[in-house]
């Protein structure tokens, strides 16, 4: 077990630039997650970590050591790849204890982990196939065995889940999770999915274009995004956001529509306001804490079950709304309705720098 | 009888064409080496008193055991040395892109050109090397064309091969060239078989490179059969029997590597 740092890391593939002056901190036994969308560099931190890539500058320590120019087998760190990476021509037993038979461990000693490892993650009665005989749910397993059985200092984790179907997925998190909670082990996942960060993750980092975005509890990057690209990233259906001024109290939109919210210690000015679907309320439905109530028109109704995202004028700006399916039999398509939002959970964001203002 | 067992007929019918077309000269030659001496000039005889003559000649009066020998050595010691050094280069090819795009393609240039253009400056070099009737340097200049050969091949099997697969080999603890060797290569064994088949029978059917630079007690197999053709005329008989040794080690070995032959030219590894 290991506490991972990173100084200050640059990598450059040519004139791309991967990854820009990143430095973060994992601390020991966390299970961070770095987040974002595709080419947003956190694979290459990722691989950058385990020693496949080489940092253009900067320096990486796993557990006080410093890594920055040692191969890959010399850094004890285990990865799991998004498309498993099993060895084809070698049978699951001899997958798993690959790694050990490069330590030189012996015999007795790797028969016993490699057996250990399957009983912990229910494959036993796979050890003699073959992977290409294994469902995508099996082939993931034994990946995973392959990294536990070694006992390294820090898991890697590319999108395992990612090439699972859907119910799959959520059973291997499940299980992902226990398996952290009993081994203890620093552990850094890379996702793209942002349900996956935020149910797995002690800490979440989202990333956008090789720089850290923000550093955080799922809590705090789902409650306080430190930037307009978190604040929309995260969060599904995606955060509203509204251009316009604000001053002494008031948000003003672009059409003239005004807001009152009249609590921010913030500059005045231009300004966006962002707003969860889910922190939209009917009046009258709303939380004690909340604004005025607003005229809006009904566009669409999108019925998900046990709720509904609702699609309102207010103006001519847009936003969503999540309504309960009790309540949603009061709308109607084309029809006026009034709305209010919670005003602990609003979010505003200077609309040059996208930086978090309140 | 059903359309579909019409179609079948028609099918297996042009086969069996197809096959005549393609069995009659080995039947013809059988049939040659087995003839007595005064009918070979008359290929319209079909029915005859067999003689072993030619082939008890070909086999325990001639020197061709020996050149076959030389044949199996040269083919084999080239076999071994393409795969071992072609499989390091395509490797170094596909997983570095050493000299970028060019480079896949310039190791073939020399495949582009005659091999008549190229003989006369190998002849030269042997000649100054004094490798001239030795192993060595007819194993050099098969080299010349099959190794390239082999490198190209192997390139399109390691980059079927997942990278990852390396990557996780090497988090594993193992350096980059036992990944190789322990991941790598497992991989791509049956396109590396294959290969070393396709250029084993390359180079044991060579006669070009092997006309002019081996002679003597280092003549190969194809040299030793148009050998036959003498200043006394043409030893059909014996030249038939000599061909049919020089064949039948061949299509022996490619009956049992054949499995392993259309996997690897069909398309690597299946991941």
């Amino acid at each position: 077990m290991a506490e991972v740092v990173l100084e200050h890391v640059t990598k450059r593939f040519g004139d791309v630039v991967a990854v820009k002056d990143v430095s973060l901190t994992i601390a020991d036994g966390s299970f961070t997650v770095l987040l974002g969308p595709s080419g947003c560099g956190k694979t290459t931190t990722l691989r950058l970590i385990a020693g496949l890539e080489e940092v253009t500058a900067g320096r990486i320590f796993i557990g006080g050591r410093d890594v920055t120019r040692l191969e890959p087998k010399d850094r004890n760190v285990a990865m799991v790849f998004q498309n498993y990476a099993l060895y084809p021509h070698l049978k699951v037993y001899d997958n798993i204890a690959f790694g050990l038979k490069a330590a030189k461990r012996p015999r007795s000693e790797i028969d016993r982990k490699v057996r250990e490892a399957a009983r912990l993650l229910g494959i036993e009665d796979l050890l003699n196939r073959r992977p290409r005989q294994l469902s995508g749910g099996q082939q993931q397993r034994v990946a995973i065995g392959r990294a536990i059985v070694r006992n390294p200092n820090v898991f890697l984790f590319d999108e395992p889940l990612s090439n699972l179907d859907a119910k799959l997925r959520i059973q291997m998190r499940t299980e992902l999770l226990r398996l952290h909670r009993r081994l203890k082990t620093t552990t850094i996942y890379v996702t793209h999915d942002q349900e996956e960060a935020m149910t797995l993750g002690d800490t979440v980092v989202v990333m956008k274009e090789g720089e850290i975005m923000q550093i955080g509890t799922p809590w705090e990057i789902y409650n306080r995004p430190r930037n307009i690209f978190v604040a929309g990233f995260i969060g599904s259906p995606e955060m509203n956001f509204l251009h316009g001024t604000y001053q002494r109290g008031v948000f003003t939109l672009k059409c003239g529509v005004e807001l009152g919210l009249g609590l921010f210690e913030v500059p005045e000015g231009e300004a966006i306001l962002g707003v969860r679907p889910d922190d939209v309320y009917l009046a009258g439905h709303g939380p004690p804490d909340r604004s005025d109530p607003l005229s809006a028109v009904v566009d669409v109704i999108e019925f998900l079950g046990s709720r509904a995202i609702v699609s309102i004028s207010l103006g001519e700006d847009r936003l969503r709304m999540v309504v309960s399916d009790a309540l949603v039999g009061s709308l109607e398509e084309g029809k006026e309705c009034r709305v209010v939002f919670d005003r602990r959970k609003l979010h505003l964001f200077d609309p040059r720098t996208g930086e978090r203002l309140n | 009888m059903t359309r579909k067992g019409l179609h079948a007929v028609m099918i297996h019918g042009l086969l069996f064409l197809a096959l005549i077309v393609v069995v009659f000269p080995y039947f013809w030659m059988l049939l040659t080496s087995i003839k007595p001496y005064w009918l070979i000039t008359a290929p319209n005889v079909w029915i005859f008193r067999p003689v072993l003559d030619n082939w008890r000649e070909v086999l325990f009066e001639s020197k061709l055991p020996l050149y076959l020998l030389n044949s199996l050595i040269v083919g084999g010691i080239v076999s071994v040395i393409s795969v071992g050094v072609g499989s390091l280069a395509a490797y170094s090819f596909s997983r570095f892109n050493t000299g970028g795009t060019p480079a896949r393609f310039a190791i073939l240039a020399a495949q582009m050109l005659p091999p008549v253009v190229l003989v006369i400056s190998i002849f030269l070099m042997m000649y100054h090397l004094r490798l001239l009737k030795t192993y060595a340097g007819i194993i050099v200049a098969h080299l010349s064309f099959i190794l390239p050969l082999v490198t190209w091949f192997l390139i399109g099997f390691f980059d079927e091969v997942p990278r990852e697969l390396e990557e996780q080999a090497m988090v594993d603890g193992y350096t980059r060239f036992q990944a190789f060797y322990k991941v790598g290569l497992p991989n791509v064994r049956a396109g590396a078989a294959a290969a070393g088949c396709f250029w084993f029978v390359l180079s044991w059917n060579d006669f070009f490179y092997a006309l002019i630079l081996t002679g003597g007690p280092t003549k190969t197999l194809p040299v030793a059969v148009a050998g036959f053709w003498t200043f006394r005329g043409i030893e059909m008989g014996q030249m038939a029997a000599a061909i049919i040794v020089a064949i039948v080690p061949v299509v022996t070995a490619s009956f049992f590597v054949q499995k392993h032959l259309v996997k690897g030219l069909g398309g690597g590894v299946k991941y």
